[in-house]
Order: structure tokens, then C-alpha cells, then sequence
């Protein structure tokens, strides 16, 4: 079964005593059967049973009398019956003036997308039905989850677009080239790339704690392409082909990067062992971004010099031996 | 022969003398319980509820005529208007053993029924009083116990202390009530709840003498940690009026 959800859709007449209006109980009685005919839902409550239910007790049991009645006098009497007979029961349903009211719904425990399409249906029921002078809001878990996973969806983006430019905007600054500025960003990012899909493939959902991962990975990424790129445009300056560079800047800052890396992976592979899951799931997926980061570095990033030539056309350099 | 005789009564007299003024806890509710000598009554209810600002008013007119130990009881509806009309009527025995019989009738629906009166520990109409603080109490439902004597708001007082002895139909752990000595009508209610902790208290007041009857006609019950207050006021209160017992049957409801 995996647990239950629920939802509070809360219905706010605006007036003193506006649930007691009959016409006010029949809209959210369609309301209420309409929650109970979507798939998702398990169990629904509100005024509307207890109203049915005095209803019926008041008629010998009879089935046929679990209805709402015709006018707003006899509901009156109905709800003024179960206050007299305990209104702690009452304070739970309706407001103290009977202004307010709630419709508690019950389903099992949903997906974030499930939240998100059973939400909607009855938002739209809801605008689509009910006379607009109610007010319909909704809370609990349900409506606390979708909340909770726009933020962090909001969040992830405004993140990593934030960390994209400012990391962006230093190396254009560092390289004093704006081309190789940006083409040193792809190695960046290319290791997030490969974290959220690892993620997506191995079915691990979004969480706070996960975003703050993408601008971890970049912000730890570029130290190492900083220290290629630098060094390879200072190869160029001296050597003026894009191969001999290569060469040059592979042999020299190529095995420090790669022992930073291996330092960093045993680092953040420490979080592994953390008891918070959401620690073992960051900890994993950043030292294996920080492994593609390497092999971005040692492959992506030459493949590209070669491929775009950003520094402008080789020239001969006379060797000054 | 005759002076032995006096002289064993006036020995044997002596003691309760001595202890005219060590009553006990049962003796004082007793007292309480012997108050309303009336045969029958009218009063109206005037009930306001005070919840953090909002407001809910509650009129009702009632009846009550006793039937040797036993008593009957009408109540009336009149406000808020869309609950107008309603009335219970209730039959209470004095044997504990047996449930009050009670019906309603429901204007709108035109209809009768007995109900049951259960739901003791719920609230009365959404107001600080539960169920059990309005009902007629029977003496022996409670065990009685006098703390002390002190002085409340300028008056002599017992301070009794009542445990219900039917620990399952009430939602108190003990009641501290102060007695008023002259009149033998309660000043002031303290309500403790299942865990020891004093979360309720009624002020009693307007104490006023209705043909011969001191009769209390305010009431304020405030519920400390929920922020409410209920001030109940009686108003019209007359006694011994004559009142027909076809008042007080089910048949009357539905005219």
C-alpha cells in the first residue's frame, strides 16, 4: 500500500453562516462526488457526510434519506443538531462562524506528478463549478509536495544558470578570449550533464539536498580546467600549433589534475558512508561527475582546440634553442 | 428518672453540637442540591461565545418542572434565526442507573425523535460549557470532599473538591468548587482535566433572590489555553408558576 496522502481543499464562503446556505452545500457535494470519482482517490470527508448522516439517523436508518435536503433551514437544523451533541467534532469541519469549511481527501501515497495531475483535475472541476464567491484553497501534505517540488525545481534552475554565468563570465576574463572563454565552459558542464542523466537512468529523485550538486560540480570542475586552459594558451603562445600545445599541456599540468581528481573523488566518496541518504546520493554522484570532469579535461576539451581552433591560425615559431 | 433521660439526650447531643460546624463534603452539595425549592421554573438563556474575537449568540427559553425526585425539562431555540423553533425535551431520573429519555423536534423537517444523551463530554453549542457542567447532577454522581474554608471575592466559602465517580463520562479529573455560606450557591469552578492541569474556570455571579429562591443569573466560563470565554445569563427567571405537565410531553413538540 506505501502509505496514504492527503489534501484539505478549503471552501470559504466569505459570509457569517454561508455554509449553512443550501445552495453553498450543493455545489461542494458535487465537488466532493467529483474527488470521489477520480482514480487516485481513496476516501473523502466533510460537513456534507455528517449532514447526510443526521439526516438518515432522523429517518430511521432509511438509505434513501442519505441526502442533502431541499432547504437551507433543514441543513441548519441538522448542523445545529450535531452541535448541540458535541461541537468539538464540529470545530474540526467547519469555522467557529461557519464561514469556512474543509474537504479532507485521502489517497494513496502519490509521485510528485500524480500530485501535480490530481491536483489540477480538481483545481479545474473547481473553477469550471463552483460559483466563484468561493474561495478554494488548498493544504496538507498533497498541496505541501507540490509546493516543495516547484521550489526545488525552481531552485535547481536558478542555481545552476547563476553559477553557469558568473563561472562564465571569469574564464572569458582569464583567457582574455571570449571564444575559448566559452568553450572552456562545455568541460564544466558536461560532468553535470552526466550527473543529472545517471540520476534520471538510476530513477533518483530531485531533493533540496540534492540542489546544490550541479553548482557543486561546476564551481569544483573548473579548477582543473582553469589550470588546462591556462596552460595551454601559454603552450600556444610558445608553440604556435594546437598539436604541439596539446602535447606540451598534457605532459606538464596533465598529471596534477588528475591527482586533484583523485584526491577529490576519495574526498566526497567519504559522504558515502553517511547515514542522511540524501548525503550518500551527493557524495556518489559528485565523484562520479568529478571523474567525467577528468575525461572531459583530457578529451573533450583537446578534441575541441582541434576542432574549432579558437586561438586564431597557427604560425610558425622559430625555435630559439 | 426523667432528669436521666434529658441528661443522656443532652450527652448524646453534645457531639453534634461540637460538630454543627464540621460539615462534610457531602453535606455541603446536599445543601446546594436543597437550594431550589421550586416545583416548577421558567428562565431565558442568553449564551455568548467570545473565540478570539468572534462572536456567536445563543437564545433559549426553558422549562423545568420536578417530579418528586425526578424532574422534566423543555428547552426552546430562539436564536440565531435559522435554528428558531427547535426544542429538546428531556426526562431525567434521579435512580442513576437509568439514561434520561430525550427527544428533538427540528421545525424545518417537522419531526420528532427520541435521541439519545449521549455525548456527555462533548461541548455545549461550540460554548466553553461541556455537556456535563449544564445537565442536573445527582449528589451521589460525585464524590465530595471539603478542602477548606477561605474567603472569595469578599464572601465565606467551603472549598469542595468533586471527583465524578464515573471516571469514563467525564472528561475532568476533579472539579474545586467554592460554596458561598450564605446563600449555598457555588462562586467559582475550577476544572481540572485528565492530566491534573487546571485548563477551565467559572465565575458565578448576579446572585439574586426570586421569590425566596437565591437563584444564580450569570455564569463566565473561560477556557484558558484556547483563548474562549462564554458568558451565560439568565433572564426572566420565575418560579413556581403553575406550569401544565402537558408542557412537558412529546406530543406538545410538534404543534
Amino acid at each position: 500500500m506505501g502509505g496514504s496522502m492527503a489534501m484539505e481543499v478549503m471552501l470559504d464562503t466569505g459570509k457569517k453562516d454561508g455554509i449553512k446556505d443550501i445552495k453553498f452545500l450543493n455545489q461542494m457535494e458535487t465537488l466532493q462526488n467529483q474527488i470521489d470519482k477520480h482514480p487516485l482517490t481513496w476516501k473523502t470527508s466533510s460537513v456534507i457526510d455528517t449532514i447526510k448522516k443526521m439526516r438518515r439517523a432522523m429517518h430511521e436508518n432509511r438509505m434513501e434519506y442519505y441526502t442533502l435536503p431541499e432547504t437551507s433551514a433543514q441543513a441548519s437544523g441538522y448542523l445545529f443538531l450535531y452541535e448541540t451533541s458535541g461541537g468539538e467534532e464540529l470545530d474540526k469541519q467547519v469555522s467557529f462562524n461557519y464561514d469556512i469549511t474543509r474537504l479532507n481527501v485521502r489517497t494513496k501515497s502519490l509521485s510528485t506528478k500524480d500530485v501535480r495531475t490530481f491536483m489540477s483535475d480538481i483545481d479545474r472541476f473547481v473553477k469550471e463549478n463552483l460559483d466563484p464567491s468561493i474561495k478554494v484553497e488548498y493544504a496538507g501534505i498533497m498541496s505541501w509536495v507540490r509546493a516543495m517540488s516547484d521550489y526545488v525545481a525552481q531552485g535547481q534552475k536558478r542555481c545552476f544558470i547563476l553559477a553557469f554565468s558568473a563561472i562564465a563570465c571569469m574564464m572569458i576574463i582569464v583567457l582574455r578570449s571570449f571564444k575559448l572563454g566559452l568553450i572552456s565552459m562545455i568541460p564544466n558542464v558536461f560532468p553535470v550533464l552526466i550527473a543529472l542523466g545517471l540520476m534520471g537512468f538510476l530513477g533518483v529523485y530531485m531533493s533540496a539536498g540534492l540542489m546544490i550538486m550541479a553548482p557543486v560540480i561546476i564551481g569544483v570542475a573548473v579548477d582543473d580546467t582553469i589550470h588546462f586552459f591556462m596552460r595551454y594558451r601559454r603552450e600556444f603562445n610558445r608553440t604556435g600549433t594546437y598539436e604541439e600545445a596539446l602535447k606540451a599541456t598534457l605532459s606538464t599540468v596533465g598529471r596534477p589534475i588528475m591527482f586533484t581528481t583523485i584526491t577529490l573523488v576519495a574526498g566526497f566518496s567519504v559522504f558515502g558512508l553517511s547515514d542522511v541518504y540524501t548525503t550518500v546520493q551527493f557524495g556518489l554522484l559528485a565523484s562520479f561527475a568529478f571523474i567525467w570532469a577528468l575525461l572531459a579535461d583530457f578529451f573533450l576539451a583537446p578534441a575541441m582546440m582541434l576542432l574549432f581552433k579558437p586561438l586564431g591560425p597557427e604560425r610558425q615559431v622559430t625555435m630559439v634553442n | 428518672m426523667k432528669k436521666i433521660v434529658i441528661g443522656i439526650c443532652i450527652i448524646l447531643l453534645l457531639p453534634c453540637l461540637g460538630w454543627a460546624e464540621e460539615l462534610t463534603g457531602r453535606d455541603i452539595a446536599l445543601k446546594m442540591d436543597a437550594v431550589d425549592t421550586s416545583q416548577d421554573g421558567k428562565r431565558t438563556a442568553i449564551m455568548v461565545i467570545n473565540r478570539k474575537g468572534q462572536k456567536l449568540i445563543r437564545k433559549m427559553q426553558s422549562f423545568a418542572k420536578k417530579y418528586g425526585p425526578d424532574e422534566r425539562g423543555l428547552i426552546k431555540f430562539i436564536e440565531p434565526p435559522d435554528v428558531r423553533g427547535i426544542m429538546y425535551l428531556t426526562w431525567s431520573y434521579e435512580d442513576v442507573e437509568r439514561d434520561d429519555d430525550m427527544w428533538i423536534f427540528i421545525p424545518a423537517e417537522s419531526l420528532v425523535r427520541r435521541i439519545s444523551g449521549g455525548g456527555k463530554k462533548g461541548s455545549f453549542m461550540r460554548s466553553d460549557f461541556a455537556n456535563e457542567d449544564i445537565e442536573k447532577k445527582e449528589v451521589d454522581d460525585d464524590e465530595h470532599r471539603l478542602l477548606r474554608s477561605e474567603k472569595f471575592s469578599g464572601v465565606d466559602c467551603y472549598v469542595v473538591e468533586r471527583i465524578n465517580k464515573k471516571q469514563k463520562d467525564t472528561n475532568y479529573l476533579k472539579r474545586i468548587v467554592w460554596v458561598g455560606k450564605d446563600t449555598w450557591l457555588p462562586m467559582k469552578v475550577e476544572y481540572y482535566n485528565k492530566r491534573g492541569k487546571h485548563f477551565k474556570t467559572a465565575i458565578y455571579g448576579g446572585f439574586k433572590e426570586i421569590k425566596g429562591i437565591w437563584t444564580v443569573t450569570k455564569i463566565m466560563t473561560k477556557t484558558h489555553r484556547k483563548g474562549s470565554k462564554t458568558l451565560m445569563q439568565y433572564d426572566n427567571v420565575d418560579y413556581n408558576i403553575g406550569l401544565s405537565d402537558s408542557l412537558f410531553e412529546q406530543s406538545n413538540l410538534k404543534r
